[in-house]
C-alpha cells in the first residue's frame, strides 16, 4: 500500500490556518456585534469562541499525523483499495472492471503544490485519493486505464 | 421505409406536456389577468397564439424513420436534431397506451438508446402507431440475430409459475418467442396492496388540494367546531379516521389504475411488464441492465404476508426534471410465500427459495436504539420549553417508544450475507419496512468497510454498496455488523476472481 505524497500534510496545515483565521475572524465578528450592535449577546459566548477554536486547532494539528499515517492507496490488477480515515475508518474497494474513467483535479492549494486529486470514476459514482504528485497521479491514472480496458475487453 | 410523422394526437400530448411544464408561469398569469383588465386580455391572446403556431411547427418538423437497422428522429424548429438509434443498442422500451387512443391503436414510445449519458439517452415517440413499437422488436431480434454466432441459448426452461390464472400460450411474444416464465397478479392481493401503501403526504397533499377546491374544508370545518363542541374527543377522532378512510381509498384507486390486470412474462433475454387500466403501460427490459432485485415489504404488508418485488435498473431520464429516482416494479404484490418461487423463473439473481439469514444480535439493536433515541429525544426537549404537561409527557413517552421501536427493528433485520459463488444478499430496514436486496459482484461498483474507534474495539463495521439504479447511482449502507461478516463479505467483493 502507498502512502500520499509528505506534501499533503503541508497542505493540510494550510488549511488548518485558514480555519483558524476564519475562528480569529468569527471572535473579531462576536466581539464587535457584543460592544457595538447587539448588547445582549453575552461575553461569554467569547470564551466559548475561544475555546472552541483551541479545541480544534489542537485536536485537527495531532490528527493530521494520523491521518497521514492512515491514508493509503493500492492498485492491484484486480482493483483499487483506498484506506482512509482515523475517527472513522474507511476501507474501499473498487474493481478495476468497474471503473469507467480516471480525473486529475486541481484546486487552488493542491495546484500551488503541484498535487493532483486523483478521481476514479465508477458507472455514476466516484471516490477519490486526496493527493498525488504529478508523475504519480498520471501513472495512476495509465495504469488503472489500461488494466480497465483490459478486464473491458476480456469480458 | 419513408420518414413518417408523428399521430396529430401527438399535438395532444405536446400541448399537455407544455401546459404541465409551465403551469407555474400561468398560474402567475392568470392571477395577474385578473387584476389587470384591457391590454393585458390581448397579451394573453397573442400568448396562446403563439403556443399554439410553435406547438404546430414543432409537431411538422418532427418525423421518424425506420430502417433496416436504426431508427432515425428528426426533430427541432431553429435547432435540427438528428439522432440514430441502432436497433442492437435499445435497451429498454417503454409503451403507454390511454385507453382513448386503444381503438385507434396507437401509444406512446420511449426508447432507451443506451447511450452512455444515460441522462440522455431517452428517445420519446409520443403517439405512433403500435405497429411501429413491434416492426422495431422484429427488427432488433433480427439485428441480433445476424450478429449473433449459432450457439445462442434458447431458453429450455419450460417452467411454468401462475397463479393458475395465466398459461403460456405459444403466441406469446412478440416474434412468436414462448415466454419461458409469467405472472398475473390476483386482484386480491392488489386490492389489499393498494390499502396499504402508504405515500401519506402525497396523497394528504393530494386531497388537501382537492378539497380546497370544493371547498370541503369549510364545510368540515363547520361541521367539526360544531360536533367538537358537543362531543369532543369522539368527533376529533371520528375526522381523522374519514381522513384515513380517505387517504386509503385514494390509494387504492392509484394503486388499481396503474397495475390492472398487471402481467410480468420473461422470453429470451428481455423482461415484459404490462399493465394499467386508463393507461396501459408496456415496458420491455434488456436483462443486461437489472443490476439487483430488492424484496420490499412495509410494516402492514409484513402483517399481511404480502412483499413487493423491485428491480434496480439502469433506465433512461427522459428528460424530465425529477428523474424516476424509485426502483422499477417487477410484481407489485406477491404472497410472501411464494416471491421466490414465482421471481426467480423471471430473474435468476433472486434465488428460488427464501435465503436463511441471521438476526442481529442484542448489541446491535441497541447500538440501533440508542441513535434513534439520540436524535429523537431533541424535539422533546426542544418543545420542553415551552410546555412541558401531561400531554407532552404521554406524547413525548409515544414519540421515544416509537423511535426505539424503530431502532430494534431495524438491529434486529440488519445483516448481509454471501449467497454463492457470484452473489451475495443484504437486507435492512427503515421505518420499519424490510428491504433484501440480491446483487451480483458483476453490478456492484464499489464496495466500502467503515468503522469508528469504537467500533473496532466491539468488532462491528457498517458495509455500503453502490450500485446503478436509473441514471446514476444508489448506495445502501448496512449498519453494526458483526466485523466477521462484514469483512468476509469486503473481503469476497475484494478477492473476487
Amino acid at each position: 500500500m502507498h502512502h500520499l505524497p509528505r506534501a499533503i500534510k503541508v497542505i493540510w496545515y494550510e488549511i488548518l490556518a485558514l480555519e483558524s483565521l476564519a475562528w480569529v475572524v468569527l471572535f473579531v465578528a462576536y466581539w464587535w456585534l457584543e460592544n457595538n450592535l447587539w448588547s445582549w449577546l453575552p461575553s461569554w459566548g467569547l470564551l466559548i469562541i475561544a475555546g472552541l477554536a483551541a479545541l480544534n486547532v489542537i485536536v485537527e494539528l495531532i490528527l493530521i499525523q494520523y491521518r497521514y499515517a492512515i491514508y493509503q492507496y493500492q492498485v492491484s490488477e484486480t482493483d483499487v483499495e483506498i484506506k482512509k480515515g482515523f475517527f472513522f475508518r474507511e476501507d474501499i474497494s473498487i474493481p478495476i472492471a468497474r471503473v469507467q474513467n480516471v480525473d486529475l483535479d486541481q484546486g487552488p492549494l493542491l495546484q500551488l503544490n503541484k498535487l493532483y486529486k486523483v478521481r476514479i470514476a465508477t458507472g455514476g459514482s466516484g471516490h477519490t485519493i486526496e493527493a498525488l504528485d504529478g508523475n504519480d497521479a498520471q501513472r495512476l491514472k495509465d495504469r488503472v486505464m489500461a488494466l480497465a480496458l483490459e478486464a473491458r475487453n476480456a469480458r | 421505409m419513408p420518414a413518417k410523422h408523428l399521430s396529430p394526437f401527438a399535438l395532444v400530448f405536446e400541448l399537455g406536456k407544455l401546459i404541465k411544464g409551465s403551469w407555474p408561469a400561468l398560474f402567475a398569469f392568470v392571477i395577474g389577468a385578473r387584476r389587470a383588465q384591457g391590454n393585458f386580455f390581448w397579451i394573453l391572446i397573442a400568448g396562446i397564439v403563439l403556443v399554439t403556431v410553435l406547438t404546430l411547427v414543432s409537431y411538422w418538423m418532427t418525423t421518424y424513420q425506420i430502417l433496416d437497422r436504426e431508427l432515425i428522429l428528426r426533430k427541432g424548429i431553429i435547432n435540427r436534431q438528428e439522432r440514430h438509434v441502432p436497433y442492437d443498442r435499445i435497451q429498454n422500451l417503454e409503451r403507454r397506451q390511454w385507453f382513448f387512443l386503444e381503438p385507434f391503436k396507437l401509444e406512446s414510445l420511449s426508447i432507451d438508446t443506451g447511450a452512455s449519458d444515460v441522462k440522455k439517452s431517452a428517445l420519446v415517440l409520443s403517439a405512433v402507431p403500435e405497429s411501429v413499437a413491434e416492426t422495431i422488436e422484429k427488427l432488433r431480434h433480427q439485428v441480433l440475430t445476424d450478429e449473433k454466432s449459432t450457439d445462442e441459448v434458447t431458453p429450455t426452461e419450460s417452467v411454468s409459475n401462475e397463479t393458475g390464472q395465466a398459461t403460456i400460450s405459444p403466441k406469446e411474444g412478440v416474434h412468436g418467442q414462448v415466454a419461458t416464465a409469467k405472472y398475473q397478479v390476483k386482484v386480491g392481493d392488489l386490492v389489499l396492496y393498494g390499502i396499504t401503501d402508504t405515500p401519506w403526504l402525497a396523497s394528504f397533499a393530494a386531497i388537501w388540494a382537492l378539497s380546497s377546491e370544493l371547498h370541503l374544508g369549510d364545510q368540515i370545518g363547520r361541521y367539526g367546531n360544531e360536533a367538537a363542541l358537543k362531543y369532543g374527543l369522539v368527533a376529533i377522532a371520528g375526522i381523522l379516521i374519514f381522513v384515513l378512510l380517505a387517504v386509503m381509498a385514494f390509494n387504492l384507486v392509484k394503486v388499481v389504475l396503474r397495475y390492472y390486470g398487471y402481467t410480468v412474462a420473461r422470453q429470451g433475454d428481455n423482461l415484459t411488464m404490462k399493465g394499467g387500466l386508463l393507461k396501459t403501460d408496456t415496458i420491455h427490459v434488456t436483462l443486461k441492465r437489472i443490476q439487483a432485485v430488492e424484496i420490499g415489504q412495509s410494516f402492514l404488508r409484513r402483517l399481511l404476508r404480502l412483499v413487493t418485488v423491485n428491480l434496480l435498473l439502469i433506465k433512461a431520464n427522459e428528460g424530465k426534471e425529477n428523474a424516476a429516482s424509485g426502483s422499477t416494479v417487477l410484481i407489485p404484490v406477491v404472497p410472501q410465500g411464494r416471491a421466490y418461487q414465482v421471481g426467480h423463473p423471471l430473474v435468476h439473481l433472486l434465488p428460488e427459495q427464501a435465503p436463511k439469514l441471521e438476526y442481529g444480535d442484542a448489541y446491535a439493536c441497541w447500538l440501533r436504539i440508542r441513535n434513534g433515541l439520540i436524535w429523537a429525544v431533541i424535539p422533546v426537549i426542544a418543545v420542553a420549553f415551552f410546555y412541558h404537561g401531561l400531554w407532552w409527557g404521554l406524547a413525548s413517552a409515544l414519540w421515544l417508544l416509537g423511535w426505539g421501536f424503530n431502532g430494534f427493528y431495524a438491529g434486529h433485520y440488519t445483516t448481509t450475507a454471501q449467497l454463492n459463488e457470484e452473489e451475495i444478499v443484504l437486507r435492512r430496514a427503515r421505518l420499519l419496512g424490510i428491504g433484501t436486496t440480491f446483487v451480483g459482484w458483476h453490478e456492484i461498483q464499489s464496495m466500502n468497510l467503515r468503522q469508528s474507534i469504537w467500533m473496532k474495539k466491539r468488532q462491528r463495521a457498517h458495509i455500503s454498496i453502490a450500485v446503478r439504479q436509473g441514471g446514476s447511482v444508489t448506495t445502501r449502507e448496512y449498519k453494526y455488523l458483526p466485523l466477521s461478516q462484514a469483512q468476509a463479505i469486503f473481503d469476497w467483493y475484494r478477492d473476487f476472481a
